[in-house]
């Protein structure tokens, strides 16, 4: 038996599926299986021979755990706000209408944004001295004094989530209309011939529908938000006083400037650890269901 | 219309000028002379309009080369990526 022949017993598309996948699995391999094979060989080897000191420091490291901790709120409020405005985006997109096309091109505009780029824009937009929301509440009488949205602890968290809401909601508001679009439109008609009203049909039909692709959303939006880099980098860096440094940046300074190779390496691993779990978690709930 | 047609529009414009807002301050603004951006109040669009920034990232900087970059990237990966799956797609249905 040839090995095509012998691949086709297990699955007749076999041969075909590998070589689908092939490119990304061949990508992968350059520029993320052989870096993570360094990262974790940096990780345990310290002055040469391999040992796990690395890992026993990282779980006493309160500069971490703090840095941990701030991405696991940021990206809780985060990914709680973009997840209710990116359904309202969804919901409002539904219904068929004149205009649907330019609304949605229009909603789609901050996503397609680079991330770095727009990171500049709200630097500038919410700078202290001459930033147009500032000049605006000053000009309106609103408050007295420039609020310093990126210089104040207090307010810089609040203004890089904002940020990420206004940037990654559209997102959501585009996987959850996929999923709007392929509910039978019967289930309605029948639902509402039982005496089913708005509320009731958007709790027993639209939501349990929709499960799947809110988990999809999630999925993606609370591992991109945990490992977010640019956007918190471009605008405070981390500052004032490590009040916005996510673990991320934590993890670029112990490693590119304090030059803790191998330390960062074992953070890296850490937070890889972390992010997967998330991904098996939500990943089971997808699947229990469907 | 009725009124719940109404309500949608109103909330669909108030998400799309929220949503374009900071990218065309940032159109107004690439427009401004060095002077005139930091200048309060903050004018919505320039006063005297000038093109002198955009002339100024090609002078400055190699900023075509920059875009000549991308576009090698961006075009040379997507070949790559696509290229064996669609030969394996044709010779498939042949």
């Amino acid at each position: 038996m040839t090995l095509l022949a012998r691949t086709r017993k297990f699955h007749p598309d076999l041969p075909f599926l590998l070589v689908i996948i092939l490119p990304a699995v061949l990508l992968c391999a350059f520029v993320f299986l052989y870096p993570a094979f360094l990262a974790v060989r940096a990780s345990v080897l310290g002055g040469g021979t391999a040992s796990y000191q690395h890992y026993g420091r990282l779980l006493k490291d309160s500069l971490f755990l703090q840095s941990l901790a701030k991405t696991f709120v940021f990206a809780g409020i985060s990914v709680s706000l973009e997840f209710v405005l990116g359904f309202g985006i969804a919901l409002l997109l539904a219904a068929p209408m004149k205009g649907r096309g330019f609304f949605r091109a229009a909603l789609l505009v901050p996503w397609v944004l680079p991330p770095a780029v727009m990171g500049f824009a709200w630097r500038w937009i919410f700078y202290e001295d001459y930033g147009i929301i500032n000049d605006i509440l000053m000009r309106t009488g609103l408050v007295a004094a420039p609020i310093p949205f990126l210089a104040d602890p207090h307010w810089a968290f609040g203004t890089i989530i904002f940020a990420d809401m206004w940037k990654t909601a559209p997102f959501v508001g585009v996987i959850l209309l996929a999923g709007l679009a392929v509910i039978p439109a019967d289930l309605y008609e029948a639902a509402a011939v039982d005496g089913a009203g708005r509320m009731r049909r958007f709790f027993l039909i639209t939501l349990p529908m929709l499960t799947p692709y809110i988990l999809t959303a999630l999925l993606f939006r609370l591992v991109q938000t945990i490992g977010i880099f640019d956007l918190v980098w471009v605008l405070t860096g981390g500052g004032p006083s490590s009040s916005t440094e996510m673990v991320s940046l934590y993890i670029t300074k112990e490693t590119f400037s304090f030059l803790n190779i191998g330390y960062g390496a074992a953070l890296s691993m850490a937070l890889f650890a972390i992010v997967l779990v998330i991904a098996i978690i939500i990943s089971f709930f997808s699947r229990r269901r469907y | 219309m009725t009124r719940g047609k109404w309500l949608t529009y109103i909330l669909l414009i108030i998400l799309v000028l929220f949503s374009l807002a900071p990218f065309l301050w940032e159109m107004s603004t690439s427009f401004k002379g060095r002077d005139e951006v930091m200048q309060l109040p903050q004018s919505a669009l320039p006063q005297e309009a000038t093109a002198e920034n955009y002339v100024g990232i090609f002078e400055r900087r190699p900023f075509g080369r920059y875009i000549l970059n991308s576009i090698l990237v961006a075009s040379a990966s997507t070949v790559l990526a696509l290229l064996p799956a669609g030969w394996r797609l044709i010779r498939y249905h042949r």
